[in-house]
């Protein structure tokens, strides 16, 4: 029993990044993103019957899921909290998908909402990862960054990665969000000098390197292949999923500049019988420019090590030769928290809807989508295509 | 630090079972305390506000002689004259926190006058 074609994408929803949270509440964004994934799918709350949630850095509620559900009017057959940091997104198609193939219901709202609070976020929600907050904490850690800088730092050490090509993928995916009107940073392209004058933060990582939290919300709905067949939208067909965790603290990875992708991937491409080259684009979890050269490598497009020369030579926006990000990834997008992960899925459902307008990748078939929660240590990878 | 007594690996951070064989007969034993940088950063606008007034300092995983890792400061060094591989050796501490916490400098110590300690 494979998932491969056995459900679909029918519909997406985005609350589009906000600076402030100020009076904001996930739950409340949650409901306007459903909105809009109901009307993009044609759909009344009524039919659907399974709900995924993501969690959420400033409302950690006991059974959140239950309470998403019950705000929303869903009364549903299936319904958790996918907890996988920045792989929560990518989780939750292929356990919807999964639930679907099983007969346990038949359309799922996938989730994802935060809020940006500085001040609750290092003070409430990064002391609740509580082994951490034993043995790393009492070392002044930079929140997710210095894991982020360790693993650059190794890389460099180890491959000669160099501060300009980690650059260049700040540069290409801006490119990107110039042509995306909802974009936090669409205003103005940017060079491999201004990301490497921009102050650094965490070395060797700079400012224009990490991304802007913020607040939103992005929802999409799962169905069955044969329920998605009369949607008002090209359906978008779940191919490969894959998904793989070999550590949570970066300190306890068995090789830092090797991540579970290298895993995830393979088992994404092995369900769909497809291979890297087959990808009209990647939506790669791009939290730091060093995620994206790590998921390259470890996904199969260039060979361990090489992901500083590759990215250096290969035009990475929307019209070069492997579109990546094309919504600009999080590093000009935004990260809407624990919803940043879904705008990689929202942006190749819409690619392979050929709906993205002037940043259209042209006939775009197939897509992979990588989710990464934690310090690259939750991988969730997913391959999406236009035709079953 | 523990050493499982089924398989013998060395286990961080202390544990109820091995998580390399799930045996529970986890003992203590002495270490060397040396090792090697396996990686770092320079933290220069911390988030913790207790360590606002350290910095700039260094975060890194340190390999120890025996093979694992951990995460610590490097101090009574320049945080720029630390590198990936360099020796180090031992040194405690108390965190912001008032917790003694184990450091790590360069070994042997730098031959500069000890600059202020972080952490």
């Amino acid at each position: 029993v494979s998932l491969r074609g056995s459900a679909a994408i029918v519909g997406v929803g985005e609350i589009p990044p906000i600076r402030s949270g100020e009076g904001l509440t996930a739950l409340g964004l949650a409901a306007q993103a459903t909105r809009l994934a109901l009307d993009d799918a044609g759909l009344r709350i009524q039919e659907v019957d399974g709900l995924l949630v993501s969690a959420s850095t400033t409302e950690p509620v006991f059974v959140w899921g239950g309470l998403v559900a019950e705000y929303l009017g869903v009364a549903p057959h299936y319904v958790d909290v996918v907890d996988l940091g920045g792989a929560s997104a990518a989780g939750m198609i292929w356990r919807a998908a999964a639930a679907i193939r099983a007969g346990m219901c038949h359309t799922v709202l996938c989730i994802t909402a935060d809020v940006w609070d500085r001040e609750k976020f290092y003070a409430d929600f990064l002391p609740m990862m509580s082994l951490e907050a034993e043995f790393e904490l009492p070392y002044g850690p930079m929140g997710v960054n210095t894991g982020y800088a360790l693993i650059a730092r190794r890389h460099m050490h180890l491959y000669g990665t160099t501060p300009e090509q980690l650059a260049k993928v700040a540069v290409d995916q801006r490119t990107n969000a110039c042509l995306h009107p909802e974009a936090m940073f669409n205003q103005l392209p940017i060079s491999i000098e201004d990301v490497l004058r921009s102050p650094m933060v965490v070395d060797p990582l700079h400012l224009l390197e990490i991304v802007r939290p913020c607040s939103g919300a992005g929802v999409v709905i799962v169905t069955s292949a044969a329920r998605a067949a009369d949607r008002p939208k090209p359906p978008v067909y779940l191919l490969g999923a894959g998904e793989y965790s070999d550590h949570t603290s970066i300190v306890n990875s068995p090789e830092i500049t090797v991540s579970p992708i290298r895993e995830s991937a393979r088992l994404a491409f092995s369900m769909s019988g497809l291979r890297p080259s087959d990808m009209d684009l990647v939506s790669l979890y791009d939290c730091y420019t060093i995620t994206v050269i790590m998921s390259l490598e470890d996904a199969g497009f260039c060979a361990k090590g090489e992901g500083g020369p590759f990215v250096s030579s290969t035009d990475l926006t929307f019209a070069g030769s492997l579109p990546c990000n094309t919504h600009g990834g999080q590093l000009s997008w935004g990260q809407p928290g624990l919803a940043g992960g879904m705008s990689h899925i929202t942006e190749a459902v819409r690619q392979l809807r050929w709906d993205c307008g002037a940043r259209q990748v042209r006939e775009a078939r197939h897509a992979l989508v990588n989710g990464n929660g934690g310090t690259m240590s939750d991988e969730c990878t997913l391959v999406l295509g236009r035709d079953r | 630090m523990q050493r499982c007594g089924q398989c013998h690996r060395l286990v961080f951070y202390p544990r109820e079972l091995c998580p390399y064989c799930s045996a529970s007969d986890l003992t203590w034993e002495k270490l060397s305390g040396r090792g090697r940088v396996y990686s770092f950063t320079i933290v220069r606008k911390p988030s913790i506000p207790s360590f606002r007034s350290l910095a700039p300092y260094v975060y890194a995983i340190i390999e120890l002689s025996e093979g694992v890792r951990l995460a610590s400061n490097v101090i009574n060094c320049l945080p720029e004259e630390v590198a990936i591989d360099m020796p180090v050796r031992p040194v405690f501490a108390k965190a912001p926190s008032s917790r003694t916490v184990l450091l790590f400098e360069p070994d042997p110590a730098p031959t500069k006058k000890p600059l202020l300690a972080s952490g």
